[in-house]
Parts: C-alpha cells; structure tokens; sequence
C-alpha cells in the first residue's frame, strides 16, 4: 500500500468552476491523488498542510481574488520542487507571457481541456527531467 | 487661410472692373438723359439758342451711346477705364463750348461743370487720380472758353473766383475718391475673408461629420471587444466541463457498448465544439489591444496577398485575380491576420459572384502608396451591396446567408484587425455592378 502511495502523484488543481474540478479530477484518473482548491489562498492553504508530496500544481488563470499568475509566482518562490502548469479560458497573451516568464510555468493549457490532453500533461510533467520532485 | 494681399488685390481688380463697367453703362445713360434735359436750361436762359444748341446734345448724347455700345466688345471691357474717361469729357467739353458761345465767364453753364465733377467722384470707381484729371481738364476747358470768348474776359474777379471754384470740386472730389476706394477695398477684403471663413466652416462641419462617424464605429467596436471578452470567458468555462464530461462519459463501458448512447455524445461533443468555434472567432475582438507591439512585425504585402490567394485557391476558382502593387510593399504588422482579412474579402466576393452567377468574375487588388501608408483596394465585379445593407455589413452576426451557413463575423473580424493596425476598412458598391473593399496598413519606419 505504500508503495502505490508513493507512485500515485499528487496534483492540486485550482479553479473557481466546480464542475471543473469535478471533471479535471476524473479526466486525471486513478494514476493521480487530486486536490481540489476553490482558489489562490485555499491552494496555499493546501500547500501548507500537504506541500511536500504534491507534485503538480494545475491553476485556472481567471479566478475571483488573486489570479492563478499570481499563485504560480508564490508557489514558485516557496515550493519550488513543484511543477505549474496553468490554464487559461481566455486568451489574452500579453498577460499569459508575463505570467511564463515571472512564474516559470511548465505549460499553459487552453481551456476546453480534452482529456487525453490533461494525461498527457500530466504524465509529462511528472517526467519532466528536473522538474522532478527532489 | 488668408489669401496674401497680392492675390486679394488681383481679384479685387477684376470684381473693380465688372464694377466699372456696371458704372459706366449706368452712369452713361443718367449722362445722356441729363444731357437732353439740359434743353429746359437752355429754353430758360438762351431761348435763342434752343436749336442749335439742342443738335449739339443730341449729338452729345449719340456719341456717349457710342461709347457705351462699345463696352459690349471684349476691346471695350478690357479699355473701361479709358472709354469711361472720353465721354465723361462730352458734357464738360459740350458745357465749355455752350458758355464760349454765349457769354463767357458772365453764363451761369459752369454749375453744370462742377456737377459733373462731383458726380464722378460719388458715381465713379476711377480711382483719385483719374477724378483729380478730370477735374483740372475740365477747369482747362472752362478757362480756354472763357479766355477765347469773342469779348474776352468781362469781368476778371468773377472768372478767377468761378475758375478757383471749379479747382476746389476737383480737389474736394478727388479727396473723396481716395477715401471711398480705400473703403471699397476693405469691404471687398472684409468680403473675401467672410468667403473664406464660410468654406473653412463648411470643411470643419465636413471633417467633424466624419470624425463622429469613425468614433461611433470605434465605440461600437470596443463595446463589442469588451463584451466579446466577458463571454468569450463566461462560455469557455462552461464549455470546458461539459466537453470533459462527455469525453469522460463516452470512456463509460456503458456508452461504449450502446451505439445510440455513443451517438448521442457524439453529436452533444460535436455541438459543443461549434459553440467553442464561435466563441474563438470572437477571440479577434477580445485581442483589442491598441498598440501591440508583439504583432508589429514587418512583412511584405505581396507574399500576403500570394499566400492568401494560395489559401483560398477552392473558393476562387473560375475568378480571375489581377493585381497593381508598388514595387516596395513593406508594411508593419499582422501577416497572419492580414492574410485572415484578405481571404475573408475574396471568398465573400467569390460567394456573392458565384450565387449572383457573375458572367466573367472578376477581382482587382490595387495598393498604392499615400501618406506613408498602403492602401489597399479589393475590387469585384459582382452583384453589388444594397445601400441599406452597406452600413452594417461590419456588423458581427450581420449576414445575408441561410442560417448555419456563416456567422456573419469575418467582416466585422477583419474591421478589428484592420482597426489594430492603425487603419480603417470601408466599403463601397453600386448595385448590380462592382463591390469595393479599401483598407491601409502602415509603413516599416
């Protein structure tokens, strides 16, 4: 059982929509322990309790409060080992390339996700050399 | 916008001249009226010089009607002045002769002298100079009748005095020609700055008229840009779940082993992304950014224009496409997006050729260089807009087609993108003959 805890990566996902999360928890499947956070604190507040196993932080760019840009660049200063990737409805790219650069963003997705995609991602950024968890 | 003064002065003469020339014909006939008049003068002082002297008015008044006549000739317009001058010399040489003939200095005729002074001075547009000849010729011709008169002069305080008269209205009248020139001039200037002013108004208005049209058009299409945002959001969410949740359904051993179920989600996923394709054309408004310099790169506009009929080979075939560029194309901006706009325009005019069923479709692409931008024209020698539709046909979800079979948004789309680039896109048509569609794009500084 351990074991399976062990190869069973972590990912938080943030998005404001609940049938969103609804549904990028099940696009993820059973390979992934997903968190769900509403938004940007509830994430940090997730990443307090659980930081050192997650392995994947997913975040919806738009939310009420902070951004999901905003998250990325906290997360990126006190969780460094963890891979962000962040996901967009809206396509504004002057905001997304300021976000790729301040956040050091693994990937951005483009909302609607298809679900293969979402594995995809998900597989490659849990393979993705150095940006492995330590 | 003031006329320098030279160019004033120049048509001021010419309108002076048209002034003479009414003057002259006027002035000439209450001359020539007066003349025959004088008979009642003659009747009452030198009633045994009535007929003799009567044959001379009406000789007097002939040749003034002579004169007069001649202003009719291109020679005569041009001379005005001149002929003008001659037979206003008639009566005075008329009076002078009468008063040589009857009783010199001692005939009461010389009033007759300085009336027709003052009359040209207040009648006349012939400047001071001419008045002041006038008048020292007419005292010229008084003083010779009076020196010549068969008695000699009679009574030599009374000629001085009469003589000194006549000196004073000439100089009295030239004085007052100065003046009424100098007046003259200001109020044809005065004039000529009102005429100006009234066409600058009217190109104001014009320009004003204009202005508020482009900014009405660029209010309507920022609303849209910032409503096409929120809903390019608020539907994308939506979207998003419901796409996952039908892929995550169609992975169901349920729906792989029902045929209909399967179909069901098929058509729901399809439906779905119609709506996803309708929401990304919106995406062109919500990339309203004036003055994205990410977007501003350099590219030629003829390998557009190549690319751009390469993409829409399908829809043009049967048309023929002639070009006019320059020989340096280089503009700053969009190539992608330009090439959108361009498709957009040809397969909209393929569209309309193909269903008016055009006899030899055809379409001219002309661009030429104004005010270091390119302009650009998409002609078609097509049906034509109505004048109604032409207003609104960059309106979003403005079409003319059937139902489902275009969202009427790729004008309103490449207004955007022409917008981005600093420029505007407009149409024109006449019915039943020709669609044009004009749009300019910067310059690489």
């Amino acid at each position: 059982m351990r074991e399976t805890q062990e190869t069973r990566r972590t990912v938080v996902y943030v998005d404001d929509e609940e049938l969103a999360r609804k549904y990028f928890a099940r696009s993820a499947g059973s390979d992934y322990e997903v968190l769900l956070a509403g938004d940007a604190d509830e994430a940090m507040s997730i990443l307090r309790r659980e930081g050192a196993r997650v392995a994947i932080l997913v975040t919806d760019f738009r939310m009420p409060g902070r951004h999901g840009d905003d998250l990325l660049r906290q997360v990126s200063q006190e969780y460094p080992h963890i891979v962000r990737i962040l996901v967009t409805a809206y396509a504004d790219n002057n905001t997304l390339l300021d976000a790729v650069n301040s956040g050091e963003v693994f990937r951005i997705l483009e909302k609607p996700l298809g679900v293969l995609r979402v594995r995809e991602v998900l597989a490659s950024a849990t393979t993705a050399p150095g940006l492995r968890p330590r | 916008m003031t006329t320098s003064l030279v160019e004033l002065r120049s048509s001021y003469r010419d309108e002076l001249r048209d002034y003479r020339l009414l003057c002259s014909k006027a002035g000439g006939l209450t001359v020539i009226v007066l003349v025959l008049m004088g008979m009642a003068m003659d009747y009452v002082v030198y009633p045994a010089e009535q007929k003799r002297f009567a044959i001379v008015r009406v000789l007097i008044s002939a040749a003034i009607g002579l004169a007069l006549l001649s202003l009719y000739t291109n020679e005569g317009k041009r001379r005005v002045q001149v002929i003008t001058f001659l037979w206003l010399l008639l009566p005075q040489a008329m009076i002078s002769w009468m008063i040589y003939v009857t009783q010199g200095e001692q005939s009461l005729f010389y009033a007759g002298l300085m009336l027709t002074i003052f009359a040209v001075g207040i009648l006349f547009p012939s400047g001071y100079w001419q008045t002041l000849a006038f008048g020292l010729g007419t005292v010229a011709l008084y003083y010779v009748a009076c020196v010549a008169h068969p008695n000699g002069i009679q009574d030599p305080s009374k000629f001085q005095f009469q003589l000194i008269l006549i000196f004073f209205c000439a100089l009295a009248s030239s004085i007052y020609t100065y003046f009424n020139e100098k007046g003259r001039f200001q109020l044809f200037r005065l004039k000529d700055e009102l005429a100006h002013k009234n066409d600058q108004l009217a190109r104001t208005n014009e320009s004003l008229a204009q202005i508020k049209g482009q900014l009405l058009q660029q209010e309507k299409m920022a609303a849209i840009g910032t409503l096409s945002a929120g809903l390019l959001h608020e539907v994308n969410n939506p979207v998003n779940f419901c796409l996952m949740a039908i892929e995550i359904a169609m992975e169901e051993p349920q729906a792989k082993e029902s045929p209909s179920l399967l179909e069901c989600l098929t058509d729901v996923k399809q439906g779905m992304h119609r709506i996803q394709h309708i929401v990304s054309d919106l995406k062109t408004f919500a990339y309203r950014k004036p003055g994205a310099s990410a977007d501003d790169v350099p590219f030629l506009f003829e390998k557009a224009l190549d690319s751009s009929t390469r993409l829409s080979a399908h829809e043009l075939r049967g048309v023929k496409l002639t070009r006019e560029l320059p020989g340096d194309t280089l503009v700053l901006g969009d190539e992608a997006a330009i090439i959108g706009v361009l498709i957009n325009l040809f397969s909209n005019a393929a569209l309309a050729m193909h269903k008016a069923g055009t006899v030899a479709p055809q379409i001219d692409v002309t661009a030429q260089w104004r005010d270091d931008r390119l302009h650009v024209n998409v002609r078609d020698n097509g049906p034509g807009i109505a004048a109604e539709n032409l207003a609104r046909v960059f309106e979003p979800f403005f079409t003319t087609r059937e139902v489902g079979q275009g969202l009427g948004l790729g004008l309103s789309i490449s207004y955007a993108v022409v917008e981005r680039h600093g420029g505007t896109l407009f149409a024109e048509s006449e019915l039943g003959k020709w669609t044009a569609f004009n749009f300019d794009l910067p310059r690489v500084e």
